[in-house]
């Protein structure tokens, strides 16, 4: 499903079992003035959701005490998705939304297409077939635009 | 085969084994695994363990081990294709359910997986068919091959599957049919209606992966043997350490163009060697700039010490584009198939000499050489001459002829990338299209106003995949631009590498078995190397290593890109910086592409007969259950090629750790493990037969990363052994913790899984990894003394220490297995 802005923040409040996943990208890109990473911190913030860091996320997230994050990699978490058993602890449950930030459209898809048992919502500015919910594809201002009405959104 | 097949013993000191016993079907291989057993077998071994020889080996032969890996691992598939339209029954929507051959998805995706793997095989027998056709016509079928001075175990990669290794060109054609039938054997696999087991499909990938490096290892034999290759095992282990110098010129930079440039691409090599004869034979050696992309590069530079290497050939149009060369003869090449497309645009004239890349072209072999030249020369773009000897001589005839006829330089001025930069219209089909996100419309923005340095940087990044280009709507040449925006970065792409020197000695593998309980691992850097991202990242990669004491070995596209890091205080590259020998702090470069079989699994082959007397003839089982248990790891980086698929299932089957990165995301498949669940972790005791629950590890044995510093702080985890002595575990434990906590800004969450006891702990960590222990997973500690009491083990029982020891893991020096077969027991209790 193409989401917009307003849809987006519905189902992060919505949902109550979620994980953000940020790649590699959060740390090098910059939209509308902002790193990627900074737009993902204020989305955990006000949804209170975890941030599992993959790539080398974690090494700016490491002293940020107002959000809880954890150094893992992708390819791992995908691969205790797929067991009945959740031991995982960057979350006391099974996340049934993943939320997917900063990664090339190759490693999202690759991503993506593992999750067999749960919703999949890719906030980058390529449009992903098959997630469950994605951005459409978005120039980067249009992107920026898109990630700010999202957090207006979240805050209201 | 009957049970009325007659005896025949082979002879093991004073023990007689039926050899008839020992393999699925002896008839017309009897003296082979005779001699097999009675050269590598000890009489302690063949009194104690079944012997059990697969020479000549389907895929099925080897489906014990395999399983025993797959269901440790199991694949997890990432393709997204769902639909199957491989039949007639097709097409079939596998989401929806099974096809009409009855195969479901996963399945499917497996198939598609063995599809992959043929290919890569493919590629290189392709290859090494050529070769060999060319050496018995010019050599004779009965002429001998010899192995160097230094190599006594011949080919090992070779030897593991067919017991021996060739000693005549008749013996490798020989050999080349086997691998050739396996070949369509696999494929017939692969095909509608045949196999319909996920564990079956990746058992036969994983054969297409030895019987790649088995090929592999019979090209590089050719290119020693018949075309004077540089060959370590030739030389003194004194002169090891220096050999081959430091000094092939590698980057866009080493190119002298007051030269004519002729410049060699593919997989091929033989129109380079003939070249090169001709030049010598007429004194025009040093004044034709001889050149290499890929593969073609890495494997002239080992016959010819002038010639350089420009990229790799993900990255040729970057050559392309600046008009490098006068001349380009192609091969069997991979990547690019629009050479002639980009070269007509400089004026670069294309020789084209493989059957794969025939672009509609008639064969002009039967043409005189003058003839051709001159069609060339008055303005033809490309011929095909598909002879070796008459297309190099084309070549040097033609490229000296071509010299000033073309422009001096194909670079963008100033204002016209600003030009260029204008007609943006902010869209972003630049950045959808980039695999890799580095261009956009902000890049054009800055260009505009005449600031280059976004451009430049895209520069240093860029695979020059070309899809930017061909996204943008308004037809803007922008790897034109990137490439004129900092002419001086090409000048400065200037490095100096090691040739390739062949394979891993005897006597390196004896050093490295002495020091392999204090160095922290072996790891080997392969792959194509062409990646998207900062063009150092490899070398960064490869230097972290060696500083850390790994014996680092690299081979394939990717030593050109190791090339790229120069010691700001010392000045020099990092290949004049260590030793090129397979011991630790070393780092050396076995070749090109066909040298991608010698840098893990040959020489742990040879460990394992050497240290602890592993037959290595047709035991490809026994061998891959040592390995497993001890501490190597492969680092493939560059696309996720058939090739470089084929090339991870070969080192995965071997029981070694294979990371991916950073395209490996476009495998379709990973081997990945999970620590959480403690049943998959246990192994046998090599004599009692127990199974005992062990650390996770390795945890995974196909996994891939996003950056360099993922597989930095990996391979120390994946290099924990089950057999550690203590030092050795210390050094890789705080290689892993430092790893972490220097890339990632904290400790690993798991590094409590892999503590057994005090003395593996590293010192300067020691003290709050007990605390910790105590703190967070209820471990009792004397406080006071430091000292762990009691260890809390994964069930949640807390155990003295020697009880937990006893529980968890195995002690050091004792033996232990996968397989329930490869328990030692006198011969009398088994039941043969």
């Amino acid at each position: 499903m193409m989401l917009t802005p307003n849809e987006a923040a519905k189902f992060l409040k919505e949902e109550k079992k979620k994980l953000l996943v940020a790649g590699s990208i959060c740390n090098n890109l910059e939209v509308g003035g902002k790193k990627l990473l900074d737009y993902v911190v204020e989305i955990a913030k006000l949804t209170d959701t975890p941030i599992a860091a993959t790539g080398n996320t974690m090494f700016q997230l490491k002293d940020n005490k107002e959000i809880k994050a954890k150094k893992m990699m992708a390819a791992d978490l995908v691969n205790f998705l797929r067991v009945d058993k959740w031991e995982e602890t960057i979350t006391p449950e099974r996340p049934e939304l993943l939320v997917f930030f900063g990664y090339y459209p190759d490693v999202a898809r690759m991503l993506i297409s593992t999750i067999k048992n749960g919703k999949t919502m890719i906030l980058d500015n390529r449009y992903m077939e098959g997630a469950t919910y994605s951005v459409p594809d978005l120039s980067f201002d249009e992107w920026a635009g898109f990630l700010n009405k999202l957090i207006d959104n979240l805050k209201n | 085969m009957g049970d009325d097949q007659k005896k025949v013993i082979a002879r093991v000191m004073n023990t007689e084994v039926d050899a008839v016993k020992t393999v699925r079907d002896i008839r017309g291989i009897e003296d082979l695994v005779k001699e097999s057993i009675e050269t590598t077998w000890s009489e302690n071994l063949v009194n104690q363990m079944k012997v059990w020889l697969t020479p000549y080996p389907h895929a099925h032969d080897m489906a014990e081990w395999d399983r025993f890996l797959l269901e440790r691992f199991p694949p997890l598939y990432t393709a997204t294709i769902k639909e199957c339209q491989d039949c007639f029954q097709g097409p079939c929507n596998l989401e929806k359910g099974k096809g009409g051959c009855g195969l479901n998805l996963e399945t499917f995706q497996a198939k598609l997986s063995l599809q992959s793997a043929c290919k890569g095989l493919a590629m290189h027998l392709s290859t090494c068919r050529e070769l060999l056709d060319h050496c018995i016509k010019e050599f004779g079928k009965d002429k001998e091959i010899k192995w160097g001075d230094n190599i006594v175990y011949g080919l090992m990669n070779v030897n593991i599957l067919i017991s021996d290794s060739p000693k005549n060109l008749r013996e490798v054609r020989e050999a080349l049919t086997y691998a050739e039938g396996q070949l369509s054997e696999l494929l017939t696999a692969a095909n509608v209606g045949r196999e319909n087991s996920i564990t079956d499909l990746e058992s036969k990938v994983f054969h297409a992966g030895s019987v790649l490096l088995f090929v592999m290892d019979l090209t590089e034999w050719l290119k020693y043997n018949f075309f004077n290759f540089l060959w370590a095992p030739d030389k003194e282990l004194m002169d090891m350490p220096a050999f081959p110098p430091p000094t092939t010129e590698v980057g866009l930079g080493s190119v002298d163009t007051s030269k004519p440039v002729l410049i060699f691409m593919g997989n091929d090599f033989l129109p380079a060697w003939m070249a090169v004869k001709y030049m010598k034979d007429n004194g025009l050696e040093g004044k034709i700039e001889v050149t290499g992309i890929g593969s073609a590069g890495h494997d002239m530079i080992r016959f010819y010490d002038k010639a350089k290497v420009l990229t790799s050939p993900t990255r040729a149009n970057k050559v392309l584009r600046l008009g490098l060369g006068d001349v380009i003869v192609l091969s069997d090449t991979c990547c690019k198939v629009d050479v002639p497309e980009e070269a007509i645009k400089t004026g670069t004239r294309v020789i084209t000499t493989s059957f794969n890349h025939t672009y509609g072209l008639d064969n002009r072999t039967l043409d005189s050489v003058d003839e051709i030249v001159n069609d060339l020369e008055k303005g033809t773009p490309i011929v095909m001459i598909s002879d070796p000897k008459k297309a190099g001589e084309v070549a040097v005839k033609l490229v000296q002829k071509m010299k000033g006829k073309r422009k001096d330089s194909y670079l963008l001025t100033a204002e016209d990338i600003k030009r260029y930069a204008s007609k943006c219209t902010d869209c972003d089909a630049c950045s959808r299209a980039c695999p890799a996100s580095l261009v956009n419309c902000e890049t054009l923005k800055a260009a505009k106003e005449g600031d280059f340095a976004k451009l430049a940087d895209v520069h240093e990044k860029s695979m020059y995949c070309g899809k930017c280009e061909q996204a943008c709507p308004e037809g803007i040449p922008l790897m034109d631009m990137f490439l004129s925006a900092n002419p001086q970065a090409i000048k400065e792409d200037y490095f100096k590498m090691r040739a390739g020197r062949g394979p891993i000695t005897n006597l390196e593998v004896r050093d490295i078995a002495i020091t392999m309980f204090s160095m922290p691992s072996a790891v080997a850097i392969i792959g194509c190397g062409n990646y998207p991202g900062a063009e150092s990242e490899v070398a960064e990669m490869a230097k972290e290593f060696v500083q850390s004491n790994y014996s680092v070995a690299v081979a394939g596209c990717i030593a050109q890109d190791v090339a790229r890091y120069k010691d700001p205080k010392t000045g020099k590259f990092l290949f004049e910086a260590y030793p090129a020998l397979f011991n630790p702090r070393c780092l050396t470069n076995c070749g090109g592409c066909s040298a991608q079989g010698l840098v893990a699994t040959a020489p742990f082959y040879k460990l394992g007969y050497l240290a602890f007397r592993n037959p290595y003839k047709s035991t490809f089982a026994q061998e891959a259950d040592f390995i497993y248990r001890f501490a190597t790891a492969v680092i493939l980086w560059g696309p996720a090629t058939d090739l470089a698929y084929t090339v991870a299932a070969a080192h995965v089957r071997a029981g070694i750790p294979v990371i991916v990165g950073p395209n490996g995301s476009k495998f379709k498949r990973y081997l990945l493990g999970n620590k959480y669940d403690r049943s998959k972790w246990w192994m046998i005791h090599g004599n009692t037969e127990e199974k005992k629950e062990t650390e996770p590890t390795p945890e995974h044995m196909l996994i891939p990363v996003e950056t360099i510093d993922e597989a930095l702080a990996l391979v120390p985890k994946l290099s924990f052994t089950l057999q550690e002595m203590e030092n050795s575990r210390q050094n890789k434990f705080d290689l892993y913790l430092n790893a972490y906590k220097k890339r990632f800004g904290e400790w690993p969450d798991d590094w409590h899984l892999f503590v057994r006891k005090e003395t593996e702990l590293p010192i300067t960590k020691k003290a709050k990894i007990i605390r910790l222990l105590e703190e967070e997973h209820g471990w009792e500690i004397d406080k006071k003394r430091g000292k762990i009491l009691k260890s809390k083990h994964r069930d949640g029982r807390l155990l003295e220490v020697g009880e937990f020891l006893e529980n968890y893991g195995f002690r050091s020096g004792q033996y232990l297995t996968g397989l329930k077969r490869f328990v030692y027991k006198p011969r009398s209790d088994r039941e043969e």
